[in-house]
């Protein structure tokens, strides 16, 4: 049985329309306008069981509405999901025993109160034998590295640290597939870092099947065995995320800060996209490995104050997605989307 | 995996206690309310007293000022320990919030009652001990009973419950109709003018009180209230059959629109 199968799945939204003004608010109040959004629009996938997959793509693509399609909160305006075996829409209540979720905009803590009160409430919520509930917290306790602020309201912890207890609150009942919403949103490069670690350890370790949507390029590299991209309601791209990374994730961006002027910059790969006396912003190549030799270059060179790497954005993936659509297309390629599976 | 009913029931004595647990972590919110529960037991007892003075009476439909005076305190320590869960109810459902939570192992609307009931409890307990020693201090002791003490509590929780039943239905009603903070002001000021909390009912004329009684708006509150001071059986069990009457029409309306709504229900980013 596959974790997760979606055939022509759709979902469209009525959102209200107000011209501006006064007299558009007057002629909303007795003749409203209504438009239909297509979030979704006759996507097709499968997921197969203990698969980390990424379904990426820009704000307002339908990644979030589709992943709240799949754990039964939205119901899709037509096509058909199984999860599990089971139809969301019929049997939330059996399914949302077997799925955990985690949305990185919306907490599931009670802010007020530690983090280990929550547990004992979804401990009773998801009905675990407590015997099974103390053994699985200590567990996760000790993977995620919680215990010393598992006793702090959840108010006063850091993004990261709420993060981690968001993910040990979405696995006290051993899911089959966990859901990932945007689940590094916000956090520092270590706080990523150790969120990544974790869901790869309960990946290979419980083999948990894991969804996760995300903006960040980096989640989709270190994470996910399969990538799938969204945009504006359509799949545009299905395949290994080995592949997505070897199409479309060829450069990354190196800025430096520095503690003394620059001078006698004489790295000749690359294309430096920003440069001031304190300041230089690089392109880098990642197949000619120049990546690799300009930090060395630096390193040896500069007084560096500060280094940050960046991924591609998500905006700049897509275009490029499109762009070698549109090429295939004017190759007359029959297919629109790249879909490999 | 699901084991057996009391695990079903447990899950919202749960929910219970975690809303208990997290409004005693700051007792200055329900020890300040018990202040405006003295300052209103002041206010009442001058209001009553003269009015009584004028009309040269000690009592109005066998209570006297005395009896009205502890009337409003329970009445008003009720009402300050009572969430009004529609607002965030009907804010969550905007915001998209409201979605989220519908995809756990459990009934929602029982465990959002659940959940102020325990929020409620450090209020009321407060309320009513402050309440009470203002009462026997200001206007001096009424004849409690026991039973009357049981039969008026369990009154309370049934209007709790009433109250409940019906900020979750205007929530709710945000699903339709966008905004339900109009329905929510209109309850809440039928509450206040028929439901006993500015004006007793016992005091009303006769028509109108037994219309005032029978009304749902009386029986969150004032129905505890006056049974707890003035026990009367035949009272009680009328004013019981009313709250369980307004309790099923009011839940099994809110049971329709919950199964109906969340089929409405958006959720922001998607």
């Amino acid at each position: 049985m596959k974790a997760i199968e979606v055939h022509n799945l759709r979902k469209t939204f009525r959102v209200k329309e107000k011209s501006p003004g006064t007299w558009g608010s007057l002629k909303a109040v007795f003749k409203p306008e209504y438009k239909i959004v297509k979030a979704v629009d006759s996507i097709n996938f499968s997921v197969e069981p203990g698969e980390i997959v990424a379904f990426i793509g820009p704000n307002g693509a339908g990644k979030s509405t589709t992943i709240k399609m799949l754990s039964g909160i939205l119901f899709p305006s037509g096509g058909r999901i199984r999860t599990l075996g089971l139809d969301p829409a019929s049997h939330r209540e059996q399914l949302s025993f077997m799925i955990g979720s985690v949305f990185g905009q919306k907490s599931q803590l009670w802010l007020h109160l530690p983090a280990c009160d929550t547990f004992d409430l979804l401990a009773k919520i998801y009905e675990i034998n407590r015997t099974d509930y103390l053994q699985r917290l200590s567990d996760l306790t000790k993977a995620f590295e919680i215990e010393p602020f598992l006793k702090t309201p959840v108010r006063k912890l850091s993004l990261g640290e709420r993060m981690r207890c968001e993910i040990v609150a979405s696995l006290l009942h051993r899911p089959r597939i966990l859901f990932l919403d945007e689940p590094t949103i916000g956090l520092d490069v270590i706080a990523k870092q150790t969120i990544r670690e974790i869901i790869t350890k309960f990946n290979t370790e419980e083999g948990i099947t894991v969804f996760l949507t995300s903006h960040d390029a980096g989640d989709v590299e270190v994470l996910a065995h399969r990538t799938i991209v969204i945009n504006h309601g359509t799949l545009v791209y299905d395949d290994s995320t080995e592949n997505f990374k070897k199409d479309y994730i060829k450069k990354k961006t190196v800025e430096i800060s520095l503690n003394k002027p620059l001078r006698n910059f004489d790295f000749e790969e690359g294309l430096v996209t920003e440069r001031d006396k304190y300041k230089l912003k690089i392109e880098l190549s990642i197949d000619d490995n120049s990546l690799n030799r300009f930090l060395k270059y630096a390193i040896d060179q500069f007084d560096i104050n500060d280094i940050n790497i960046f991924d591609p954005s998500m905006e700049e993936i897509i275009s490029n997605i499109y762009l070698e659509q549109n090429l295939k297309t004017k190759s007359a390629l029959p297919n629109a989307t790249i879909i490999h599976q | 995996m699901p084991q057996s009913y009391t695990n079903k029931i447990e899950k919202y004595f749960e929910a219970i206690k975690i809303g208990f647990r997290s409004e005693i972590i700051y007792p200055f919110n329900f020890l300040s309310e018990g202040i405006l529960v003295i300052i209103k037991v002041a206010i009442m007892t001058a209001l009553y007293t003269a009015s009584y003075q004028a009309l040269g009476v000690s009592e109005i439909n066998s209570f006297g000022v005395a009896d009205i005076v502890w009337i409003s305190m329970i009445v008003e320590s009720i009402r300050y320990s009572i969430f009004p869960i529609a607002r965030p109810i009907s804010d969550s459902i905007r915001d998209g919030a409201f979605a989220y939570q519908v995809s756990k192992p459990y009934y929602l609307p029982l465990y959002i009652l659940s959940t102020t009931f325990g929020q409620g409890i450090p209020f009321f307990l407060t309320n009513f001990a402050v309440g009470i020693l203002a009462c026997y201090l200001i206007v001096g002791a009424v004849n409690f009973t026991l039973f009357g003490l049981i039969c008026g509590l369990l009154l309370a929780f049934f209007g709790y419950l009433l109250d409940g039943v019906i900020f979750l239905i205007i929530g709710m009603s945000a699903m339709w109709i966008e905004d339900s903070g109009p329905l929510w002001w209109i309850y809440n000021k039928a509450k206040f003018i028929l439901g006993g909390a500015i004006i007793p009912i016992a005091i009303l004329p006769g028509g109108l009180r037994e219309i005032a009684e029978f009304l749902p708006f009386s029986q969150v509150y004032y129905s505890a209230a006056s049974m707890l001071v003035k026990f009367d059986f035949t009272t009680f069990l009328t004013y019981l059959g009313y709250q369980l009457i307004w309790i099923t029409v009011f839940g099994l309306l809110a049971l329709y629109l919950f199964r109906k709504g969340v089929r409405h229900v958006e959720a922001n980013g998607g």
